[in-house]
């Protein structure tokens, strides 16, 4: 049964490519709670969200609002108490641990606010590792090339040999978009992406990661504050009390 | 594929970065190889020494003929040489010969008759000219390898000088044994000297018998020869002495094999140890990679990976480390078989596949299970919920109750194996492993406890560096706990080896008290301490007692008899008035037995040691082959003994002279008259002797100083041993010291710039390591006493049927606390060291 999860999590799923009027990312009614002490605690209390393949969501909310773990639960990192998420037409929640990690490594991409690289590998090894992780590296020449291609475009190709503590926060910012694009992802989540920079480098990266995702039609739900991403995103949330509210200005979340 | 390429990558990059843990972990695994694999070649190479000469000596001879007192006369062989329809024999005269021209090099001497030999051996190559006149002359003429004779620069026509039984003698170099032709290797023939059966027998002084009559027969044939042979006389399968002399030795090397694989359990704690910090220091990052999509699996399987990685290092020096050192124990054991068991002479040590695979297996394997709980915990590291240390702490703290909950479990499944009645040596170290395991799990719950206690004393007197020393020993319990148990078994093996071996030097010292009660002993050198089978030149004998002062005298004889459980040591002994209370008695009225003993032809005493290898208990009755023919002998009392673990039967002088032709002499003890110096006595037996026959001649008081000087001997493989483990204990310490200073770098810098002052380092970490040691000692003094209770009581007992008397002495426990608080001393500050270099460098760099 192990095997026949993790080969349906590894193979394209047909119904991706025959649905194509299909929300991309569907989350109905979801809930997670989280045990503290005798007690809970509720986080997230029954959300609801559809986003369109292609489509650029940004969300906001206060600190503790639940932001990362709605994240968590989408990447299938964490698994909602109640309630669904499915992507590409894959319901996530009835998958085992295993099999949601081994579709969050084929089709999700991850970016982090504080970039998450592996230190002991190399700017092109941090890349080209959800590839290898997902063993494509013999598959494919060309989605190799395709992976270090996004390495260029993000202006480091020249330190590809480089190891992250050399880098600047930026730079290690640019070579996480760079990994998280490298496996042609279906959605992209980005947790604070700039949260760690000063304001022009993190205008940098924000434009970059946009661009970069449009350019590939990826699916990108944002975690931010920063101003002109929320600008430049076709929906804007805001996380609250455990539920999302659609935000309809962006002058409205500067409040 | 397991791990990924990249994730491989990531890991080794990380090894490399910590490369002093790396190293040290290393050097755990090879140290701990390295003793398994010295061990075991030691040991092989006795064997395939012991097994060579067998081999070369036996040739193709399936059935022997024997006598009852280890000898049979000429008759029997020209009996069966003149009886039609015989089998092919051939007459052989054996034994033993050390030479003046080495020290230490001993022949096996083998009188052969050339005319009958050619179907049983060939240690000449056909095409070479053997002068047979020569080998037959009156000339005493032998041959020896050409790798001998080189050895000793020693050419055809040289005179080879001879030492048997302390009678000088000589054999000219007539011929070289061996070339490719003969099939024998120069291993095997390197320490024979053949010689015509005629020289043996002078050389041996036995001119009217055998030592056997070697066969080739079938089965059927076995049953016809039978039939003709005297009473006194008997033929067995050729295999069967080698194989009672092989199966001596098993219990010892097997307890050596045990005490090796100690030093290779404290080396799992040292990988555990590494794996653990590499898993802990790394959960952010396994965090990370989790969050990329990497599978608990993948987790798993990487950080067995590094530590096969690290046990496959560490393995491989080790298999070569073993080699050197097995290179140094092979004499240690060599010597201890010669003084024990039989004369053994070990030219070059063999390597077999199978040692080195056994290495592996071990050195891999035991990486392998030390890494899994680590590789388990790693799995743990949650993608979303990162775990601080200070958490994973808190959950170790929450386990301590549980893990030595685990702990009393195996501990008392391991005590109740050591109780349940069983003989097994095998099933008894098992147990003792568990009751160790048992007890390392204890550890974690009486470090809380004990520095709970220690914490506000550690304030008041060395003030809050001190107090924070303290704490930080339960503040990191999962590095803290499994040093503290690394370094507490190594010090309690050394409590539990060191009690047991003072004990058992106790035990016979009282017992040599009881029993060397005589004034001056005498004997000819033997080649094996133990055996003292060598014969007194029998006018000698009659010489020595007629001496003025000796006010009387007892001589024994020791000869190695067949009996119904198998070859035997049989002793005779002259019985006296004096020697009355000699012997303490296991069970039964002690007067009753010496009576029985005193006055019965057909009873004999049979040793502790060998009434327990036999099965034997007062009342039985046990079989021995003697030159009248199977007699049946009724097992008297049973006797403490501890001059050999095989055993042996006493039997009465007079009675042994019914049933044995033999009446010869191997000792002789003699009282003194009360009005003649000892000394007066002993030079003159050294001139009765003169040049007859080199004796041994000691004193009361030097032959119980000699016995224990032997004894010491004995156990100086046990001490390297134990030191080995002591040495692997003290890389263990350093090395999780070294991770948790690692750990506190950033904490000890963020001090620094506070002011904490070097001194104050210092102190703190004196504070910290010292109390480590001091636990670690405190808790090693309970399980070295059980260890040596285990030792003395149940595998002692179960390997050699040894009662002994438990002594334990303080300075031994004092020792070993000193040790335990001095290693973790000097971990620590040898880490500090490091620590302090590594900070001065990047300094330097930035």
């Amino acid at each position: 049964m192990v095997v026949k999860g993790v080969l349906r999590s590894l193979l394209p799923n047909p119904e991706i490519q025959q649905l194509p009027y299909m929300s991309h990312v569907v989350l109905e009614r979801l809930t997670r709670a989280f045990r503290e002490g005798e007690g809970s605690r509720s986080v997230l209390r029954g959300v609801d969200l559809t986003i369109e393949r292609g489509e650029f969501v940004a969300l906001l909310g206060r600190s503790g609002a639940g932001k990362s773990t709605l994240l968590n639960v989408i990447s299938g990192i964490d698994k909602p108490t109640s309630g669904s998420v499915t992507i590409g037409g894959r319901e996530l929640s009835s998958l085992s641990e295993n099999e949601r990690t081994l579709f969050r490594r084929r089709h999700i991409g991850f970016v982090f606010q504080s970039f998450n690289l592996i230190p002991t590998l190399t700017v092109r090894e941090n890349v080209l590792l959800p590839l290898d992780l997902a063993e494509d590296q013999g598959a494919s020449t060309e989605r190799r090339a395709r992976a270090l291609s996004f390495l260029d475009q993000v202006g480091l190709g020249d330190r590809g040999s480089s190891f992250p503590d050399v880098l600047s926060g930026g730079e290690q910012q640019r070579v996480a978009i760079a990994r998280a694009l490298a496996s042609e992802p279906m959605l992209l989540l980005a947790d604070e992406p700039t949260g760690n920079l000063d304001y022009e480098t993190g205008r940098q990266v924000m434009d970059l990661l946009h661009r970069l995702a449009t350019e590939s039609n990826t699916t990108m739900l944002v975690v931010t504050h920063d101003r002109d991403f929320l600008e430049a995103s076709d929906r804007v949330y805001e996380m609250r009390d455990g539920a999302l509210h659609r935000v309809s200005t962006v002058d409205a979340t500067t409040r | 594929m397991l791990v990924a390429p990249l994730l491989w990558r990531a890991s080794l990059r990380y090894l490399r970065q910590h490369r002093w843990l790396l190293s040290l972990s290393v050097v755990g695994v090879a140290l701990g190889v390295a003793v398994v694999v010295a061990i075991d070649l030691a040991n092989s190479s006795a064997r395939t020494a012991f097994a060579l000469s067998s081999e070369t000596v036996t040739g193709k001879t399936t059935h022997q003929i024997i006598g009852g007192g280890g000898s049979l006369p000429d008759s029997v062989y020209v009996r069966l040489r003149t009886t039609a329809g015989m089998p092919t024999t051939a007459p052989a005269v054996d034994g033993f010969a050390a030479t003046p021209a080495r020290e230490g090099l001993t022949f096996q001497v083998l009188g052969v008759d050339p005319l009958a030999e050619q179907p049983f051996r060939s240690f000449v190559p056909s095409g070479e000219s053997l002068d047979l006149g020569q080998f037959f002359s009156p000339t005493s003429t032998g041959l020896i390898s050409v790798k001998t004779a080189e050895e000793l620069a020693l050419q055809l026509g040289d005179r080879l000088p001879l030492d048997i039984e302390g009678v000088a003698r000589e054999v000219t170099i007539g011929g070289y044994l061996g070339g490719s032709e003969t099939g024998q290797s120069d291993a095997a023939l390197a320490n024979l000297l053949v010689v015509d059966i005629n020289t043996a027998k002078q050389l041996f002084d036995m001119p009217a018998s055998l030592t056997r009559i070697d066969v080739i027969a079938s089965e059927e044939e076995v049953q016809q020869l039978r039939a003709v042979l005297p009473d006194g006389v008997d033929i067995v399968a050729a295999s069967t002495r080698s194989e009672t002399l092989a199966q001596m030795t098993r219990a010892f090397e097997l307890n050596l094999s045990a005490l090796s694989l100690l030093a290779l359990v404290v080396g799992m704690f040292l990988t555990y140890n590494t794996m653990n910090f590499s898993v802990v220091q790394r959960r952010p990052l396994i965090g990370r990679m989790r969050a990329l999509g990497v599978t608990r699996r993948e987790v798993f399987w990487l950080v067995l990976a590094e530590a096969l990685f690290i046990g496959a290092v560490g393995t491989l020096l080790g298999l070569l480390l073993g080699v050197l050192l097995g290179r140094g124990l092979v004499q240690l054991v060599t010597r201890t078989i010669n003084d024990l068991y039989y004369v053994l002479s070990v030219r070059e040590m063999s390597v077999r596949p199978l040692t080195l695979f056994k290495g592996i297996a071990l050195g891999v394997g035991a990486t392998l299970v030390s890494a899994w709980m680590p590789a388990r915990s790693a799995t743990r590291s949650s993608p979303s919920t990162v775990l601080r240390r200070s958490a994973e702490e808190t959950e170790v703290k929450a386990m301590a109750p549980r893990l030595a909950l685990v702990g009393l479990v195996l501990g008392l499944g391991g005590a109740l194996l050591l109780v349940a009645p069983s003989r097994s040596i095998i099933i008894s170290y098992a147990a003792l492993f568990l009751v160790l395991i048992g007890f390392a799990l204890l550890v974690p719950v009486s470090v809380v406890g004990i520095t709970g206690i220690l914490r506000p004393l550690a304030g008041s007197v060395t003030g809050a560096v001190g107090r924070m020393g303290v704490a930080g020993i339960s503040g990191s319990l999962s590095r803290t706990s499994v040093a503290i148990a690394a370094l507490m078994i190594a010090v309690a093996a050394t409590i539990g080896v060191g009690v047991m071996v003072s004990s058992f030097r106790t035990t016979v010292v009282v017992w040599l008290n009881n029993v060397l009660r005589a004034d001056v002993y005498i004997q000819p050198p033997n080649l094996v301490f133990r055996s003292g089978e060598a014969e007194l030149v029998p006018s000698l004998v009659e010489a020595i007692r007629d001496i003025d002062g000796v006010s009387a005298s007892y001589g024994i004889r020791h000869v190695e008899v067949m009996t119904s459980v198998g070859l035997s040591q049989l002793s005779a002994t002259e019985t006296r008035e004096t020697r009355g209370s000699m012997f303490a008695y296991t069970d039964g009225d002690p007067e009753a037995i010496r009576d029985a003993f005193r006055n019965d032809d057909n009873t004999v005493l049979v040793s502790e040691a060998y009434a327990w290898r036999h099965g034997l208990t007062r009342g039985d009755s046990l079989t021995i082959f003697t030159d009248r023919g199977d007699v049946t002998f009724l097992v008297g009392g049973v006797y403490y003994d501890y001059a050999s673990d095989q055993g042996a039967i006493l039997i009465r002088r007079l009675a042994y002279e019914n049933y044995f032709d033999d009446r010869g002499y191997s000792g002789l003890a003699l009282y003194v008259a009360d009005d003649r110096p000892i000394d007066e006595v002993i030079g003159e037996v050294q001139e009765t002797a003169g040049a007859t026959q080199q004796i041994l001649v000691r004193s009361n008081r030097e032959l119980r100083r000699f016995s224990l000087d032997v004894f010491d001997r004995t156990f100086t493989i046990t001490s390297v041993l134990r030191l080995l483990a002591v040495v692997v204990a003290f890389v263990g310490v350093l090395s999780a010291l070294m991770s948790l200073q690692l750990e506190r770098e950033r904490e000890f810098r963020v001090l620094r710039a506070v002011g904490l002052t070097k001194r104050q380092q210092r102190r703190y970490v004196a504070v910290q390591t010292g109390t480590m040691g001091a636990i670690a000692g405190a808790l090693a003094i309970p399980l070295g006493l059980l260890l040596a209770w285990v030792l003395i009581f149940v595998i002692n007992r179960r390997s050699f049927g040894w009662t002994l008397q438990m002594d334990i002495t303080p300075i031994i426990l004092v020792q070993a606390a000193l040790l335990s608080i001095a290693a973790a001393l000097l971990a620590g500050f040898a880490a500090l060291l490091l620590l302090n270099k590594r900070g001065e460098a990047d300094g330097e760099q930035q």
